[in-house]
């Protein structure tokens, strides 16, 4: 009797206490659930919780937990509001103002302030299609369900690049929105009086923040877009200082190897600047783009002498030629040539790690299986969380294993592959059974 | 809504869309009737030609193909679907066929083909064709001797059935809109290729264009020769760069640049196709005459329009087409010439001599020769700017309204000696029919049978604001005498006993609709593989008591679904065994579910609300088409539905009511027996509870509660117990939904899909305003509790699937969509009887009354119009545009299983042997069962069985040996004297399919039957004759 009176009493404490503070308690839930939910989803490498979404750096290939991150950061806020709250009335008000803040703060920090993470996310995206191609022609099938990847991005205009950040944003983002929501919510309800005006100049507190952010991007593509109507009117030279402009306005700009490129053709046609890195990237480009990869690397070697942002692009575009050239010779049956190719690339640019995928497969191909293991780990480190192609990466590490007669290290590497993506997955199913 | 008006008529570029003239041309089809048709016809060319094109319409969908060459293809269910295309580049001197498949899965009705096209040789040889009794039809591939591909000019179709022409009922036939204007393709060419003489790689060509009016329809075509910028009155209407990552193509080592010969031998090879502006050394191959409508950008007057072509490797050349439409439907062309500027100045001082403009050829030059023609691609022009715009366009319409709305107030409001309250009141009311009225007019937006932008036309703003305006007028009408006389009438009518009735009979009638629309072609469609499993399980239930199907000689019993085949056995024992009858007992449970809906609705809120809803229910394309299938889906939606309502009727009072728990207990457990998945009721209901409850905890003292919980939880536990435990048995590889074996954190997986059921449940067909109405009126709404009650369950529900089930179908929120429909039925009445109410603070004018009835009316009249295809057909208003979703349409047929197992049986000989796509639906039709079942990709769960002579995995449901690879497959090939091979589901077929296997079954089979997602194969053996078309 006396443990049912007890129970009694502190049910009726717990539902008072949940019918005083169920905004808050699922605010906070939501909030501080969200920091370890996926808040961006990268189509080929980690994808990044709140935790691990730096405010101040590029979280990198092998992300880790930063204190300065949008998930701990906002946590720390939340308490500190919560802490605050039994001495000054306003502070749960202030502390979901700044978490709002934080919400609409982080498409625009990936799209304005980490256009690193932007140009990763969208490469990515774009070599997805080359690896399911690579996959359907050379490897065999795993017919599972494929994951879903963001459309198409225009990325030429500072609204398509914020749309293209949001894109990418994910659940746990969506929570920590929620959830501060309901925070702000929570402490306009607490404020003794003038909520209305109280709770609208807390709001300005994100919407100027996002201004502020806003601005620079906004001037850079006035100048890009005037750049381009002053390219397509003739005046090559104005369309250069335009297109520069817009480059110390919007760092995107200043990693676009294309505008690189079209500055470089305007240089040629204006007759100026013969052997400017432009000119160079412009021809690389070219080159490229005809498939004729060695004076493309040339091209792309030259115009890294100049440094700065223009080393870092062409440097970026000069791993992928070397990608794409390793793709075009072990079409063309050079195999060799190809896994040179590839490790040069990823020496050039660790980044690049979506080599591994075809350095796996080009090992396998040549009989270095060990070698063919090991790329596979190092690839299975970057991509747990895309369950298609680990399972394939799995079930190649199995062949590999399968042919140095390790039977046993075979059956596990299938089964780990047929855990990883289980529906449909015929390469790791047949392994298994021996065909 | 009228910000919204203004916005999309006057601020945003619009989409323009066309009627095709098909001249003579008749509607034509198979002489047979048949959904699937291949038409055919031949034309023969002397040369190249300069002009052709090709106008097609046809019925659902088609894909016409010349010479082999795939040109367009269009899709739309229920519709008369239409394309007019450019066909210069696969044309060649000789023989030509003009092939158009058309696969078909509306009904009743074949395949119908409507066409006319011409063909413009150099010297003014037109030859012109159109569809008629000459073409050639078939409806299978089969008909084609050797491996030749069916559109091939190798193949002779004098050989194949003549067309017949089409007698159509419709009057008139409606026929889809085009996006692209006819005469881009129908008007000669008459531009000339230009360069300025200095031919430079470099050039800016201008030139000035006159309109009459401001965005006169204008279209342009441009070539050129390298990368293009073009300008309309400074405005950019290409890329403002080249993106190399837009080109990203699987590379391959450079080779030699082809001839343009060799390009025209291979069109579609060149990697760039359908970029108008490429690098260039490609542009040999690549130049083509893209098409821009640029109306959006004209101005009255003069309008400058600013090339600038960039070549590395050859002189800038430009060539461009055009015309301007004027009031009258002629047009004024205007086309690159000498009289074009160099420079971007069209105005300007004439150019120097080095910078004059010289015409080099006409269409036709070389290296390009005719230019193809297509519409180029669009390019986003949105910006912050355009955000700006249209939130500065759709709040300064609020402000301007609300501005109106408080001066005209206070003006009556002095003018009447009345408190300012009653005329803005009366005011505000005045808006409602307007805003409704709008809301209506959005609608033809989103059927097919009406142009895109019909909705946003200058006169629909123009009148609104002139009705809204001239209803003030109203003011002065404002009387309340009028008022009380009618409410008199109104409350004698009350008096009367047969009120009471009358809910009850217009239930009763709506029930006989509801009935008539599921009832309608009951059996008229073949029986789908769902269906199917279950009808073989309930043939179990007479002779052992439960559902189960034989494998290896032992009974295998249901574990899924296992209260569904008790009401099929039941119809079977009554009326046999047939379509119509194992279908009837979901009509009726469909049936039933519109009274349940309406005395839910009637308990939850009123009897308007509930009456309303189950009109909508009953009429609802979804609803109508899950009661005519015998799959769990309409009961286990009956029995959710009462499950809710009735655990409702337990709570809503206090102390919770037994007999309603314990009832809700037991048809809780009914509908989990019906399907697993309705199980996350428990937890919806649950936090319902809490909603409905909110701050009351007395509730957990109940112990009749608990104990309703404890036996759901013993049904529960027990019925994943017994699945588990039924499953060991069986050694089983491959893969399917019964891997599934509960809850799980979804939304951690790579396969999570948070938008998936705002597609297939909030913004599907025929759903949308239900929705909007539930968001608009939460705020409204949100006290009453039936409302919260629905609202809370609905979403909870939504969040649970969601997140918590790693399988995603369309079919799995079917059980809770009537609380979507309850949900915004509840919300409209509630919006009416707040404008009602309003009208009453007003002061009871008639006109205040009349405005806010002809609001609450048109609302429901909305709601009504936009959930049916009675007379909008709104099949592009969902979220995935005109793509219906899984039983969303009318008369849409599934799979012919039983046409394919009927062709094969009349055709079968002895020594052949079968492998059906889906054995026990073969066995059902066919009356004996097929040889083999071909699961190459084990994409569907094959156990194994020890009792046979030769032990292997066989087929789950008739036990048929299962073939897994090629070898196998060939084995038995080469052992029969024939094989036929079912592929249905076809889509799914080729999907599970190894691809050895769709290559050796390509190479070595025929086509000899094809029907609704049906296909049969015949592969001969060794010695034997040719197709069973052939030999007919």
């Amino acid at each position: 009797m006396k443990i049912t009176k007890h129970l009694a009493v502190w049910a009726e404490w717990a539902a008072q206490f949940w019918n005083s503070y169920w905004l808050l308690i699922v605010g906070s839930g939501l909030l501080f659930g969200s920091v370890l939910l996926k808040w961006i989803e990268f189509p080929f490498s980690n994808n990044l919780s709140g935790i691990q979404l730096s405010l101040s750096r590029n979280s990198g290939l092998m992300p880790h937990l930063s204190l300065l991150s949008f998930g701990v950061v906002g946590a720390v806020v939340l308490l500190v509001g919560l802490l605050w709250q039994r001495f000054f009335t306003s502070a749960l008000g202030l502390a979901g103002a700044v978490l709002l803040t934080l919400c609409v703060l982080t498409p625009a920090h990936i799209a304005f302030k980490q256009p690193t993470m932007l140009r990763r996310l969208t490469d990515e995206l774009d070599v997805i299609a080359l690896t399911k191609a690579f996959t359907r022609e050379v490897l065999p099938q795993n017919y599972g369900a494929v994951e879903l990847v963001p459309r198409r991005l225009v990325l030429y205009t500072a609204w398509g690049r914020f749309l293209a950040a949001w894109s990418f944003l994910r659940l746990g983002w969506y929570c920590f929105a929620l959830g501060g929501l309901l925070v702000f919510a929570e402490g306009i309800r607490r404020l003794p009086g003038g909520r209305a005006l109280t709770g609208l100049m807390l709001l300005c507190l994100p919407i100027g923040a996002f201004v502020v952010v806003l601005i620079p991007p906004l001037i850079g593509q006035h100048y890009f877009a005037h750049g381009a109507i002053a390219k397509a009117r003739g005046r090559n030279q104005e369309a250069i200082a335009d297109y520069r402009k817009a480059m110390r306005w919007d760092a995107w700009h200043a990693q676009d190897i294309d505008l690189y490129s079209t500055i470089g053709q305007l240089q040629e046609e204006a007759g100026i600047d013969e052997s400017s890195p432009e000119r160079h990237i412009s021809r690389a480009v070219e080159l490229r783009d005809a498939n004729e990869f060695d004076p493309a690397l040339f091209e792309f070697s030259r115009a890294m002498e100049a440094g700065g942002a223009l080393e870092a692009a062409a440097r970026r575009e000069s791993a992928q030629t070397r990608i794409d050239l390793g793709l075009a010779l072990y079409d063309a049956g050079g195999v060799g040539g190809a896994l040179a190719s590839w490790q040069q690339a990823l020496a050039d640019d660790p980044t690049q790690t979506y080599a591994l995928f075809y350095l796996a497969r080009g090992y396998y191909d040549i009989g270095r299986y060990e070698a063919g293991v090991e790329a596979v780990k190092r690839l299975a480190k970057i991509i747990p969380d895309h369950t298609s192609m680990l399972g394939d990466v799995y079930s190649l590490a199995a062949d590999c294993y399968a042919k140095l007669g390790r039977d046993a290290d075979a059956r596990h590497y299938y089964n780990l592959s047929l855990s990883a993506d289980a529906i449909e997955n015929y390469w790791a199913l047949t392994g298994l059974i021996g065909q | 809504m009228l910000g919204y008006f203004i916005l999309q008529t006057y601020l945003s570029p619009q989409e323009r869309q066309y009627q095709l003239n098909f001249g003579s041309a008749q509607w034509i089809e198979p002489a047979e009737v048949a959904p699937i048709a291949y038409f055919r016809k031949e034309i023969f060319l002397s040369h190249t030609p300069e002009q052709a094109w090709v106008e097609v319409a046809a019925t659902d969908n088609f894909k016409l193909i010349v010479n082999g060459h795939t040109i367009g293809s269009k899709d739309s269910l229920k519709s008369r679907v239409a394309g007019i295309y450019d066909i210069k580049k696969p044309l060649k001197v000789g023989t030509n066929v003009i092939a158009v498949s058309i696969s078909r899965t509306s009904f009743p009705g074949p395949a119908q083909l409507l066409a006319c096209g011409l063909f413009k040789e150099p010297g003014a040889k037109v030859t012109s064709f159109v569809s008629d009794e000459s073409w050639r039809v078939t409806d299978n591939t089969g008909i084609v001797q050797g491996n030749e591909e069916w559109t091939s000019a190798r193949v002779e179709d004098e050989l194949w059935p003549k067309a017949r022409t089409s007698v159509i009922k419709e009057n008139p036939i409606r026929v889809d809109w085009v996006d692209t204007n006819p005469l881009l393709f129908q008007l000669p060419s008459v531009g000339s290729w230009i360069m300025p003489e200095r031919a430079g790689a470099e050039a800016i060509f201008s030139t000035s264009l006159d309109a009459d009016t401001m965005r006169q329809e204008t279209w342009i075509q441009v070539a050129s020769s390298g990368d293009l910028d073009f300008l309309v009155n400074g405005h950019l209407v290409t890329l403002p760069i080249t993106s190399s990552v837009a080109l990203k193509r699987s590379p391959h080592l450079a080779t030699a640049q082809p001839t343009p010969d060799q390009a025209q031998a291979h069109p579609g090879a060149s990697p760039g196709a359908g970029t108008p502006s490429t690098k260039s050394s490609a542009s040999v191959e690549t130049a083509l005459l893209a098409a821009y409508d640029i109306s959006y950008w004209i101005k009255k007057g003069p309008n400058s329009i600013v090339v600038a072509v960039r070549d590395d490797r050859s002189p800038a050349r430009l060539f461009a087409d055009g015309f301007l439409v004027r009031n009258d439907g002629s047009v004024r062309r205007f086309m690159t010439d000498s009289h074009w500027r160099a420079g971007d100045q069209p105005g300007g001082p004439r150019a120097a001599v080095s910078d004059r403009i010289v015409e080099t050829g006409k269409d036709g030059t070389a290296p390009w020769g005719y230019l193809p023609q297509e519409p180029a691609k669009a390019v986003d022009h949105s910006s912050f700017a355009t955000l700006a715009k249209s939130t500065g366009v759709l709040l300064g319409t609020i402000v301007v309204t609300v501005a109106l709305w408080l001066l005209i107030s206070a003006i009556v409001a002095g003018g009447r000696r009345e408190p300012l309250a009653y005329s803005m009141a009366r005011d505000a009311l005045f808006h409602g029919p307007i805003v409704v009225g709008l809301a209506l007019l959005l609608l033809p937006e989103y059927d097919p049978r009406f142009p895109a932008g019909w909705s946003f036309r200058p006169g629909f703003i123009i009148g609104a604001i002139a009705i809204l305006l001239a209803f003030r007028l109203l003011h002065l009408f404002a009387n309340g005498r009028v008022v009380r006389s009618v409410r008199a009438t109104v409350t004698r009518g009350r008096q009367i006993d047969f009120q009471v009735l009358l809910p009850y009979l217009l239930l009763a009638v709506i029930m006989g609709l509801g009935f008539g629309l599921r009832y309608h072609n009951l059996g008229y469609m073949s029986f789908d593989h769902d269906e199917m499993g279950l009808v073989a399980k309930s043939k179990g239930i007479p002779k052992l008591g439960f559902p189960y199907t034989s494998y290896a000689g032992e009974p295998r019993p249901a574990t899924t679904y296992e209260a569904v085949p008790y009401p099929l056995a039941l119809s079977g024992l009554l009326f046999g065994y047939s379509e119509w009858s194992m279908r009837l007992p979901s009509c009726l449970m469909g049936t039933l579910s519109i009274g349940i809906l309406a005395l839910m609705a009637r308990r939850l809120f009123n009897w308007r609300t509930g009456l309303f809803a189950a009109f909508v229910y009953a009429s609802l394309p979804l609803d109508i088409r899950w009661a005519q299938n015998a799959f769990y889906l309409t009961q286990c939606q009956l029995m959710s539905m009462l499950s809710i309502w009735l655990f409702y009727e337990a709570i809503r009072v206090r102390p919770l009511r037994r007999g309603y728990l314990t009832a809700f207990a037991t048809v809780f457990c009914l509908t989990y027996l019906s399907w697993e998945g309705s199980g996350f009721l428990l937890p919806a209901l649950f936090l319902g509870l809490v909603v409905i409850r909110w701050g009351e905890w007395w509730w957990l003292k109940e112990f009749h509660l608990y104990r309703c919980v404890f036996f759901i939880a013993v049904v529960v536990v027990a019925q994943y117990c017994s699945r588990t435990i039924a499953g060991s048995p069986y050694l089983q590889v491959g893969s399917g939904l019964s891997n599934l074996s509960g809850p799980s954190l979804f939304f951690l997986t790579p396969g999570y899909q948070p938008t998936f059921y705002i597609d297939k449940l909030w913004l599907a067909e025929g759903h949308v305003f239900f929705t909007i109405l539930i968001f608009l009126g939460l705020p409204f709404c949100w006290r009453h509790r039936g409302f919260r009650y629905v609202f809370v369950v609905l979403v909870t529900l939504f969040v649970l699937h969601t997140n918590f089930l790693a399988a995603l179908s369309p079919r799995y929120c079917y059980y809770f969509q009537p609380l979507l429909i309850l949900g915004g039925v509840a919300a409209a009445m509630m919006l009416y009887d707040r404008l009602v109410s309003l009208a009453h603070r007003e002061g009871d004018s008639v006109v205040a009354r009349f405005a806010a009835h002809a609001t609450g009316l048109a609302l429901l009249a909305l709601l009504f119009l936009q959930s049916n295809e009675w007379l909008m057909k709104e099949y592009k208003l969902s979220s995935t545009g005109d793509t219906p979703g899984l039983m969303t349409r009318l008369n849409t047929y599934r799979y012919d299983y039983r046409g394919a197992a009927q062709f094969v049986m009349s055709h079968v000989q002895p020594g052949d042997l079968i492998i059906p796509g889906i054995p026990h639906v073969f066995e059902y039709y066919a009356g004996r069962p097929g040889d083999y079942f071909l699961d190459t990709l084990l994409g569907s769960k094959i156990p194994y069985n020890q009792n046979l002579a030769q032990p292997g995995f066989v087929d789950k449901f008739a036990g048929l040996p299962a073939i897994r690879n090629l070898t196998e497959l060939l084995e038995v090939t080469h052992r029969a004297r024939r094989t036929w091979i079912i592929f249905a589901p076809y889509s799914s077929f080729e999907k599970l399919s190894n691809r050895n296997v769709l290559d050796y079954l390509d190479q070595n089979s025929k086509v000899e039957f094809e029907s609704y997602r049906a296909k049969v194969l015949l592969v001969q053996g060794a010695m034997q004759p040719g197709s069973v078309a052939a030999s007919r």
